[in-house]
């Protein structure tokens, strides 16, 4: 959401929050038809990036605000506005306007128009023309004096005293609506939802600003997000409810004349400009940007783990395809690969050989262009432990351990997280400590951060191998879940730690962990239906949109609690049948226990294939025509499938796999779906660890 | 020369919320090139230069603003802003261009409050310069050019409203050319010095909806046409007469008197006021005002007005009915308003401002007197108190056929008839 007084400005901010991959009304990658035909096609049907095709068919190809009219019926004010946007666009382009020509009024145009600095750059830098830097638009605006002005947003017009400290900023006015004389603190905030960047930052931001408040500093929040507590004017002494963006922080740092700016509680919106504010000579707060910045890059990331000792899967840096090839024929498939800079495991795939592996490595450098893309070594069957932790000047302040109950490669997002670790054997909490504590102090830390670590069982019955293979020196999206389950709010400390201030004394909470009277289980929400075609699969980069956490006397209380308040998830009801699907990485043992199990409690079992049902034992084969749509829905009440169990372990290549179609089937008639053996090994066990007759009160 | 209590009433009202600069304020806008510039200068000394949009001339007027979101073809044709600079808060202005001139089956312009521009002026945020509309015929840039009214597009109207908010509504100069006009030269006058009630209203008797049941006079100091046709949606004949009709010699040919609204200040109206209180006295029959209607029936039955310091104009003004303490949202236009702390013999308040507490309306306790300051007819805004006019009339209707006299001396039998409802 932006909010300006006229639509260009409103619509080109709006447009870059959300994503700030978009520069504003412009032609996208991957929105430009080459055909009328197709173009037209696009600019009929609604899409969320139906904008982007019109910005194409008015910008390069010449379409008329009658035709675009025609076409996707649109009211003609919405494009004409659009039109006032390419005015500017053509003007800017035009070859013989460069950056020395720009006079102050045409740039105050762009700038009232909604242009960006590096928008402006960027056109400005178009074909045949040299090339022009953000930077350098930035110091010839403000040679002119140009800089926004921030406005209050009070309910009628100013027509009565309103002293709201809800702000935003605009190039379309002449006075600013406040004066700047609190120097605040700001912190950045989450800016727009989407899966893998949700809530729990938004929790963040708004726990490091009470905290803020109540060490006495004067607080600035920067958030775009209506739906976001942090933009609740109450919860500031300043909201400028305003872009993300490096441009506007940093004039808004500039205005405020702000006391520090803290980066690290918003995700990874904030993080990416962390950098850039710090060479600018912004106050970057708490762990300093250079170190973020090491953490973020794998390769540097991995060379100061070597550095400190802490071990970590084989890495490589990719410089060519061949590279990464050899790389991994020599550790061996399946290895993972990801770039820099991405939250979520957007684009951060397991390659199984050598074809998959080179998909794989153009996705991901498709996603993060600037940054290079890393090679690891995949470690199956592994566990993996989530490190949330508060570090004060390279010192660790409070820390929590959660354990997936999935094996190690599926998205910390996406995994249901245990806390405190039900299987750890001896010895290997301390060791996590103490990698979390050589980390902090690598990275000089003050501030949140988050580790993920790989803990594979040795082959000789040693200890277990602690690997690290990831660290973010941020808030994660677990800190509220940690926070709550040790009543200890992580993001408190943190920001005490970021501001230096009342730092709280180094407690080890997870000490006596194996004796806490409870268990609390996090486990995510999907949202599979809402996603046509999308695989229910787990795998590394993250698909769930929610959490669900529940207090147990055990692991197995908790997790099926949790599981029951899963939206969509139910047991099956006496009378119907269990539909289990397996593929050849599938623990043959988890299946047939499974089965077992819930054969014994009077379930039907069925199956795909007559290989998955002798290794079942006794199973009927259903097989369902999934071309048939109109069919499908009979078949499947007949069938009396009421719980898919899908064990499959590989990410199917294409839509005619049988396990796509079984978990899709489930998704699509609304199954309750089970899709990880860890998972469904937990759920066979909290059901047996009911008292006799207890689960029939749970049923669905 | 700003007096010393002037500023101090800004610095009050601004320092709240608005950081002071040292010099007036200067704006600039960069005008696309190949347009034309416009000013607009405070007598106070502030200049916003933006684009201009309308008619290349120069003009002065009181500067006010409106906060209403839609209705600028009815705002800027209600003559209650004859003699004024409206400065629309909504910035996005001239969206929907200007309708064309249809009228109704009363013969009134279906979509505008009167035949022409009555404001001197406008002053927008950000002027569309293409509209979209169906039954659009023109933009509203050619509707200001051909009525020769200046406009400017381009301005902070939200810095100007506070300015207009500290220091209340204050004299504005609208030009177009390069560059401002030196302040010194501009001969500022003060348009609320005349009687801008006289210019607006009507020279002679205009009847509408002749086959009407009851007989309306409808005194038009400046009255909206909405006025005009919800009277006569309900079945009225309404004759439109000039300000200062002398109603006092036509009193029985009228079932009710309607005073409407109208620009500028009351005080010049002493004409209407005059028969105001006569028909106090002698009228038997209901009668009903509105905005300017309210002040002269304040006026006549002796209360006082006084100018507000910036009025209330817009579409959400809350006003409390008293009678029964219910809160309707009413469309507004006004700069001057009823004192009414303290109310003469008879008369009792009914309506009052639910933000500012200004005089909303006032009603005499016995005899059918009523009168609201705010705009039931809308055009634009809330349609929430249109059933004043459907009570009205249906008052006037019930009067006629109960057979009550136009005057008191005319049939004294009415009388005990009377005294006995007011004892009961």
């Amino acid at each position: 959401m932006a909010i300006v007084s006229t639509f260009e400005e409103s619509l080109q901010k709006a447009i870059r929050s959300a994503d700030p991959s978009f520069a504003g009304f412009a032609p996208l990658a991957g929105c430009m038809p080459e055909t009328d035909a197709e173009l037209d096609e696009a600019l009929r049907n609604p899409t969320d990036r139906r904008l982007f095709h019109l910005a194409y068919a008015m910008l390069e190809r010449n379409y008329s605000v009658e035709r675009l009219h025609e076409l996707t019926r649109i009211d003609r004010w919405f494009l004409y506005k659009l039109d006032n946007i390419c005015a500017q666009h053509r003007a800017l382009c035009d070859p013989h306007q460069t950056l020395q020509t720009l006079g102050r009024a045409q740039l105050e145009a762009a700038k009232r128009m909604g242009f960006s600095d590096a928008h402006i750059a960027r056109l400005l830098s178009a074909a045949g023309k040299a090339a022009v830097g953000e930077d350098a638009v930035r110091s010839v605006r403000q040679s002119f004096g140009l800089r926004p002005f921030a406005k209050r947003i009070d309910t009628l017009a100013g027509e009565f005293p309103a002293p709201t400290n809800y702000l935003y900023t605009t190039y379309n006015a002449s006075t600013d609506d406040v004066s700047f004389d609190e120097h605040g603190t700001m912190v950045l905030g989450s800016g727009v939802y989407r899966i893998g960047s949700s809530v729990e930052f938004d929790w963040c931001g708004v726990s490091a600003i009470r905290a803020l408040r109540q060490l006495g500093h004067k607080t600035v929040m920067v958030n775009y997000n209506p739906e976001t507590v942090s933009t609740d004017f109450d919860e500031c002494d300043r909201l400028y409810f305003d872009e993300l963006s490096y441009e506007r922080v940093r004039d808004i740092y500039d205005m405020e004349q702000a006391g520090g700016v803290i980066v690290s509680v918003g995700g990874q919106l904030p993080q990416n400009i962390a950098l850039r504010l710090h060479q600018n000579g912004m106050r970057v707060l708490g762990t300093s940007p250079e170190k973020i910045d090491a953490a973020e890059d794998r390769h540097r990331f991995s060379r100061i783990l070597d550095e400190i000792g802490v071990d970590q899967p084989a890495w490589k840096e990719l410089v060519s395809v061949e590279d990464a090839e050899k790389f991994a024929e020599t550790v061996g498939f399946p290895v993972l690969v990801r770039p820099s800079y991405v939250l979520s495991g957007a684009a951060m795939n397991v390659a199984y050989d050598c074809e998959s592996l080179r998909r794989h490595l153009q996705l991901a450098s498709d996603v993060s262009p600037e940054h290079p893309v890393v090679v690891t070594k995949f470690i199956l069957g592994a566990r993996e432990l989530d490190i949330d932790a508060v570090a004060y000047k390279g010192e660790l302040v409070v820390h929590g351990v959660c354990e997936h109950i999935e094996d190690a490669g599926v998205h910390s997002g996406d995994a249901s997280l245990v806390l405190p670790p039900a299987t750890l054997p001896a010895g290997v909490m301390d060791r996590v400590r103490e990698i979390g504590g050589r980390v902090a102090k690598a990275f000089e830390i003050s501030g949140p951060f988050n580790m993920q670590i790989i803990m594979q069982p040795a082959d000789d019955g040693a200890e277990p191998l602690l690997k690290v293979i990831e660290c973010n020196l941020r808030a994660s999206r677990s800190f509220p879940f940690v926070s709550k389950v040790t009543d200890t709010n992580f993001i408190d400390a943190a920001t005490r730690a970021i501001v230096g201030e009342a730092v709280p004394a180094p407690r080890d909470l997870m000490q006596n962990a194996d004796k806490w009277p409870y268990t609390a289980i996090k486990v995510p929400q999907f949202s599979w239906t809402r996603l046509a075609g999308a695989d229910p699969f787990l795998g590394v980069e993250m698909a769930s949109t929610g959490e669900v956490a529940c207090f147990g006397r055990t692991p197995q209380e908790a997790y099926l609690v949790s599981l029951l308040a899963v939206n969509g998830f139910r047991l099956p009801q006496p009378g119907k049948a269990v539909y289990i699907g397996v593929d050849d990485l599938t623990e043959q043992r988890v299946a047939q226990k499974v089965a077992r199990h819930f054969a014994q409690a009077g379930y039907p079992i069925l199956t795909d294939c007559p290989e998955t049902a002798r290794l079942l034992g006794d199973a009927e084969v259903v097989k369902f025509d999934y071309a048939d749509r109109r069919g499908m829905r009979d078949a499947v009440d007949a069938s009396k499938i009421d719980l898919v169990i899908n064990l499959a372990k590989r990410r199917p290549e294409d839509k005619a796999n049988r396990d796509y179609a079984m978990r899709r089937m489930a998704v699509d008639f609304g199954i309750p779906l089970v899709n990880d053996q860890r998972c469904a090994e937990m759920l066979v066990d909290a059901l047996e660890a009911l008292p006799a007759g207890t689960a029939t009160a749970l049923y669905g | 020369m700003v007096s010393p209590m002037a500023l101090l009433a800004r610095t009050l009202a601004s320092a709240a919320d608005t950081p002071l600069s040292a010099r007036p304020l200067h704006a600039h806008y960069p005008v696309v090139p190949g347009s034309l510039t416009a000013h607009l200068q405070l007598r106070t000394g502030e200049v916003f230069t933006g684009g201009s949009f309308g008619a290349s001339t120069a003009t002065i007027g009181e500067t006010v603003f409106t906060t209403s979101l839609v209705g600028y073809p009815e705002s800027m044709t209600d003559p209650s802003y004859r003699g004024q600079l409206l400065v629309f808060t909504q910035p996005l202005i001239g969206n929907h261009g200007v309708p064309r001139r249809t009228r109704d089956q009363y013969g009134i312009l279906k979509h505008f409050e009167s035949e022409k521009i009555q404001c001197s002026g406008i002053v927008v945020g950000d002027y569309a310069t293409k509209y979209s509309h169906w039954n659009a015929v023109e933009s509203l840039s050619e509707w200001c050019e051909r009525e020769g009214i200046p406009a400017i597009t381009g301005v902070d109207t939200r810095a100007l409203v506070h300015i207009l908010r500290g220091q209340g509504s204050t004299l504005g100069s609208l030009s177009v050319g390069a560059q401002p006009i030196d302040s010194a030269k501009i001969a500022w006058s003060d348009p609320n010095v005349e009687n801008l009630v006289a210019q607006a209203s009507t020279t002679e008797v205009r009847v509408f909806n002749p086959d009407g049941d009851v007989h309306i006079a409808l005194v038009d100091c400046g009255a909206k046409n909405n006025i005009v046709r919800s009277l006569c949606d309900q079945g009225a004949r309404v004759s439109l007469v000039p300000w200062n009709y002398n109603l006092s010699a036509s009193l029985d040919s009228f079932d009710g008197i309607f005073i409407s609204n109208g620009p500028g200040s009351p005080s010049h109206c002493t004409e209407a006021i005059a028969q105001l209180r006569h028909a106090f006295e002698v009228y038997q029959r209901p009668i009903f005002g509105i905005c300017m209607g309210n002040q002269l029936m304040g006026l006549a039955a002796g209360i006082d007005v006084y100018k507000l310091r910036f009025g209330n104009r817009g579409h959400n003004q809350p006003a409390i009915d008293l009678t029964t303490g219910r809160c309707v949202i009413t469309s507004q236009n006004h700069g001057y308003a009823l004192d009414d702390s303290k109310m003469p013999a008879g008369w009792d308040r009914l309506y009052v401002n639910a933000n500012d507490g200004s005089n909303e309306g006032i009603r005499h306790i016995e005899k059918p007197f009523r009168s609201v300051q705010f705009h039931p007819e809308a055009r634009g805004g809330p349609l929430d108190t249109a059933f004043v006019f459907a009570d009205f009339v249906n008052d006037v209707r019930a009067a006629k056929l109960a057979g009550v006299a136009a005057t008191a001396h005319a049939e004294l039998a009415a009388e005990p008839a009377q005294a006995a409802a007011a004892a009961a």
